[in-house]
């Protein structure tokens, strides 16, 4: 008995062994230990021993199914791990064929680079105001003390709709319209668009401004500096140089116009910045009291500053854009690059 | 404004090269954009703004070095000899207009021979851009350049009855100008007469009829001071811009006058010779008052965040020559000469202090104070988003002028049958009135990038319309979107076949972009719209109200704007979206199984689907998400009918749905799209 048993038993481990599937490997089970298989045979035919060899037959016998059973679980396990390395193996695609990408669409250069400057501003605590394009002569020019027939004026080229109502020329009319409601604190940026007559290489009849302003008791001159710096540095790095030298604008007394340092040539002097290695990015100024006289702001109590920029040029500076005229063609080609 | 290095130095001592010169002026608010060299000559090209007229002459920039660098500012010769009989008896001046001419200082000159000015003189001319005529000629300009005052030589002989009279133009008169123009002129113009008629527009251009000739031996010379706006006023009317018009325009000081007829007699005698009759005629009907202005050094400090030593602030002052003074404690005082016509405030005065004291001297703080909340405006928000969901869905955002044709309105019927906001000024034709929709900028954006071989066009653009409000002050300025596509729906790929777009990816994309922003519950409401193709176009439904249309682009104008093949266009208003509820509110995720069916049905094909997905979801009782799944039309299929099939899922949130309950459902859903629509179940 002992003998027959550890012969099955070789043939069977043989059998598992060469087994290369889970079908192959059932079919080695059934073969020893299905309802027909040998070792079935082997256990009915204990019946024919005498009571003394049953015993020690029935525990060898136990044991051959056990080491069976043993071997075809540990096969198992080899041969899925076989399969599963097989399976994986028929799935191996080419990774660098091209994916299945939904097109994504683009920002436009000038929103998204409002949108930055927006957020800067927002940072230090300047909510945004929006006010009517189409605008009425006080607001754009009567209250921001450009008088009737001066040639302040003349920096400005103007759109008419009627004699009183213009294209505003700038978005600092929204200045004029939160003061009127609002008494201060204020601390507000106005984007938009904004009209001159003209239109040439270099001069678009439409783009973008976003100006800004302050108003609170003692807010003073370094504190313009400071805010503009502060912008600057935030957009274009930290380690532009940025100066303010005087200028003029009606409703700004003193005036400054804000320079960085040449993001072109760092400074050196090329043709974006005519050699000089500096470029003009902001005006902005003090308030002037006849702003706040317009307003009914008591200008011994409050001061304030304001400042202005063209996201135009900031953005053709930003992004390297060399003609104005590609950010109103909308060519797909160029709108997909931002 | 050119200044010549060379002559500068006339004035005041230059020590620094040129380059370093300019950038003391730049920073001193006098731009200097450029330094050439002109035929030896260094000459700066120098941007003066609109208030610093003063800074319109060699004289004025020279005082403003001499402010910057402490140094003495050298003035020009004027010590005449005056030789012959007393201007009284030669002539007389006249100002009737005092509003318009408050000062007129002149002086005549007898024997004067006509020549060329000294060869210097020319030289420096040229190198401001000022041709040289004759040495009288050239003595007007060269004082003009010199200190800002615009003169004017008369043939004294070609006067009638050699006097002057200033007066406003009568209605009808006309006068020939220098430049041979006749000039029609009205009640607003003001002019310099004889004792006939018209001599010279004032402080604008002088008359044919009495200019220097080279006979000429003897001058009347005019030295004078004019309203800036009238003359800036004629000068605009009459499209005549001149170097005299340009210095009035923005004021001459009228305490200079007497000095510049002075210097230009002195000159005149100096390169033509003659006699300078004695005295100036000097009519002053409205003499300047001293203009004295306040400022308290406390607020230089509090207005400018720097404390600048009082000793500096009177230093700088000084060296502008606005004699400041104390009065009382705090309260100072400036004198604004007469040359300083900008100096009226406190602000202007501490503006002086800042300029020469250094704007970069002034320190960088961050202001202090009461904080102010941000807010965000809920359509700004909204704008922001549905940029964020077209560009998802492969929208390109474009940025078109907000001009447009009187034909683009006519094309697309997109007036409103009422006139448009329409420019007095247009720049071009193509460019007349403001867009009352946003679609013509984004369909000549569609044209251009056609033309350039691009075929798959995705582009979006949001932005304010103008809409014409009778009897408001201002038009109706709304917050739109809009889009345009053409070309595929989905590119060939080596894992998928190409697809062209159609109505669907149009409408698709309005769903998509307004399920971004919360608006889920819209409906498509069939309409003809006139820029969109019958039967493809659709007003976009949010309850009762239209948010905007959505279609195919109307055969007509898909050939204007070069589309080939298809085009759909959607255009949505942003106040309306506002107006739509999006509040969210969660609802507890299902815990019970879902039991699915389809439905197929053949109906005819004038049916609506969204008409009977809606009877679908009023009769079927925990009825969840309904999907189209297949709409077919053809063989097997009765002529104008369609066969259309919807799987649904039923779920209830209490309990497991029987069979039997689902069933009841199916049954009246078609029970009701039989009655309703003539369906046969398939």
């Amino acid at each position: 008995m002992e003998k027959q048993i550890s012969k099955l038993l070789e043939r069977a481990r043989k059998g598992i062994e060469s087994a290369s599937s889970l079908k192959e490997l059932d079919e080695v089970r059934v073969r020893y230990l299905g309802k027909k298989g040998e070792v079935t045979a082997l256990l009915k035919g204990l019946g024919a021993l005498s009571p003394e060899e049953r015993p020690a037959a029935g525990q060898a016998v136990n044991r051959g199914r056990k080491e069976i059973e043993d071997l075809l679980a540990g096969r198992k396990v080899v041969i899925q791990g076989l399969e599963a390395e097989q399976r994986l193996k028929s799935q191996v695609v080419d990774v660098s064929l091209p994916g299945v990408v939904y097109d994504r669409g683009s920002r436009h250069p000038v929103t998204r680079v409002m949108g930055e400057i927006l957020d800067i501003f927002r940072g230090m605590g300047f909510s945004v105001h929006q006010g009517p394009e189409v605008e009425k002569d006080y607001y754009n020019f009567e209250a921001l003390n450009f008088p009737k027939d001066h040639p302040a004026r003349d920096m400005q080229d103007t759109f008419f709709v009627e004699e009183e109502v213009v294209l505003r020329t700038h978005t600092s009319p929204v200045q004029v319209r939160a003061m009127e409601k609002q008494d201060p604190p204020l601390r507000i940026v106005s984007p938009g668009r904004v009209y001159r007559h003209d239109y040439d290489v270099t001069h678009s009849p439409m783009f973008h401004q976003v100006e800004g302003f302050m108003v609170d008791e003692g807010v003073a001159f370094s504190d313009l500096k400071g805010v503009l710096v502060e912008f600057v540095h935030q957009f274009f790095g930290h380690e532009v140089p940025v100066r303010f030298r005087p200028s003029f604008f009606p409703f700004t007394e003193p005036s400054a116009e804000v320079d960085m340092g040449c993001v072109m040539c760092r400074g050196k002097g090329c043709r974006v910045c005519s050699g000089t290695g500096w470029l003009e990015i902001l005006g902005s100024g003090m308030i002037h009291p006849e702003v706040f006289r317009h307003v009914g702001y008591d200008s011994e109590k409050y001061t304030g500053f304001a400042f202005g920029m063209g996201v135009e040029r900031i953005a053709m500076l930003h992004y390297g854009i060399d003609d104005i005229r590609l950010l109103f063609e909308n060519d797909v080609r160029f709108l997909k690059q931002f | 404004m050119k200044i010549n290095l060379d002559w500068l130095t006339d004035y005041v001592d230059i020590e620094e090269g040129a380059q370093a010169l300019a950038d003391a002026l730049t920073m001193a608010g006098l731009e200097v954009e450029g330094i050439e060299e002109v035929a030896g000559e260094t000459v700066l090209e120098i941007g003066v703004t609109p208030n610093r007229p003063d800074w319109l002459c060699h004289l004025g920039v020279a005082r403003e070095v001499a402010a910057i660098f402490s140094r003495t500012l050298r003035l020009p010769k004027a010590d005449l000899l005056e030789e012959g009989t007393d201007v009284q008896a030669y002539t007389s001046i006249d100002i009737e207009d005092p509003e318009g001419c408050p000062r007129y200082s002149g002086r005549v000159m007898t024997g004067v021979s006509h020549g060329i000015a000294p060869e210097k003189v020319t030289r420096r001319l040229e190198s401001i851009g000022i041709r040289s005529i004759s040495n009288v000629v050239d003595a007007t300009n060269y004082v003009m350049m010199e200190l800002g005052q615009p003169l004017h030589a008369f043939d004294y002989h070609r006067l009638a009855e050699n006097r002057i009279v200033v007066r406003k133009a009568r209605k009808g008169e006309i006068l020939e100008t220098l430049d041979g123009q006749k000039r029609q002129l009205t009640t607003e113009d003001l002019l310099i007469c004889d004792g006939r008629g018209p001599v010279a527009l004032a402080g604008i251009m002088g008359g044919l009829n009495s200019e220097v000739l080279e006979s000429t031996q003897d001058l009347l010379l005019e030295s004078a001071c004019f309203d800036p706006m009238t003359i800036r006023r004629s000068s605009k009317r009459l499209g005549l811009s001149t170097e005299a018009s340009y210095r009035f325009e923005r004021g001459t000081d009228p305490t200079g006058t007497a000095r510049a007829v002075d210097r230009l007699a002195y000159l005149i005698r100096e390169w033509a010779g003659g006699d300078v009759c004695k005295g100036v005629w000097d009519a002053h009907p409205r003499p300047e008052k001293e203009r004295c202005v306040p400022f308290r050094m406390s607020r230089v400090k509090t207005f400018l965040g720097v404390d600048i030593p009082g000793k500096e602030t009177v230093s700088v002052l000084r060296r502008l020559q606005l004699a400041p003074e104390k009065k009382k404690g705090e309260l100072w005082e400036i004198k604004a000469p007469g040359f300083r016509r900008d100096l009226s405030l406190e602000e202007d005065v501490i503006e002086e202090i800042a300029r020469i004291y250094g704007y970069d001297q002034v320190p960088v703080t961050l202001p202090v104070g009461r904080t102010v909340p941000v807010k965000t405006e809920p359509i700004e928000r909204l704008q922001e988003n549905l940029r964020d969901a077209l560009e998802g869905i492969g929208f390109n955002e474009a940025v078109t002028f907000s001009f447009i044709s009187q034909s683009d309105i006519e094309d697309l019927g997109i007036g409103g049958g009422v006139a448009p906001v329409s420019l007095m000024n247009p720049i071009s034709e193509e460019m007349t009135v403001m867009r009352t929709s946003i679609l013509p900028g984004l369909l000549k954006a569609l044209r251009t990038n056609i033309s350039r071989r691009t075929e798959d066009v995705r582009l979006y653009e949001t932005g304010r319309v103008f809409l014409p409000c009778g009897g408001c002050e201002l038009p109706e300025e709304r917050l739109r979107v809009a889009g345009v596509m053409t070309g595929v729906r989905s590119q060939k790929k080596w894992f998928r076949a190409l697809e062209e777009a159609d109505f669907f990816d149009v409408k698709g994309a309005v769903e998509a972009m307004l399920g971004a922003v919360g608006i889920t519950t819209v409906t498509f409401k069939e309409m003809d719209i006139p820029h969109l193709q019958p039967g493809q176009s659709a007003w976009v439904m949010a309850g009762e109200v239209s948010l905007g249309s959505v279609g195919t682009l109307h055969p007509s104008l898909k050939e204007k704007y070069r589309a080939r093949e298809w085009a759909g266009v959607f255009e949505l208003d942003l106040h309306h979206m506002l107006d739509v509820d999006t509040t969210k509110k969660y609802a507890r995720i299902p815990q019970y199984p879902e039991v699915l069916r389809d439905l197929a049905v053949i109906v005819g094909r004038e049916v609506p689907a969204e008409m009977m997905e809606d009877v679908i979801r009023g009769k079927g009782r925990d009825l969840g998400r309904v999907n189209l799944f297949d709409l077919y039309e053809g063989k097997g299929v009765p002529e104008g009918s369609r066969s259309l099939a919807w799987s649904l899922r039923f779920q209830s949130p209490e309990r497991t749905l029987t069979d039997e309950e689902v069933d009841a459902s199916m049954a009246a859903i078609v029970k009701a799209l039989e009655k309703g629509f003539g369906a046969k179940l398939r």
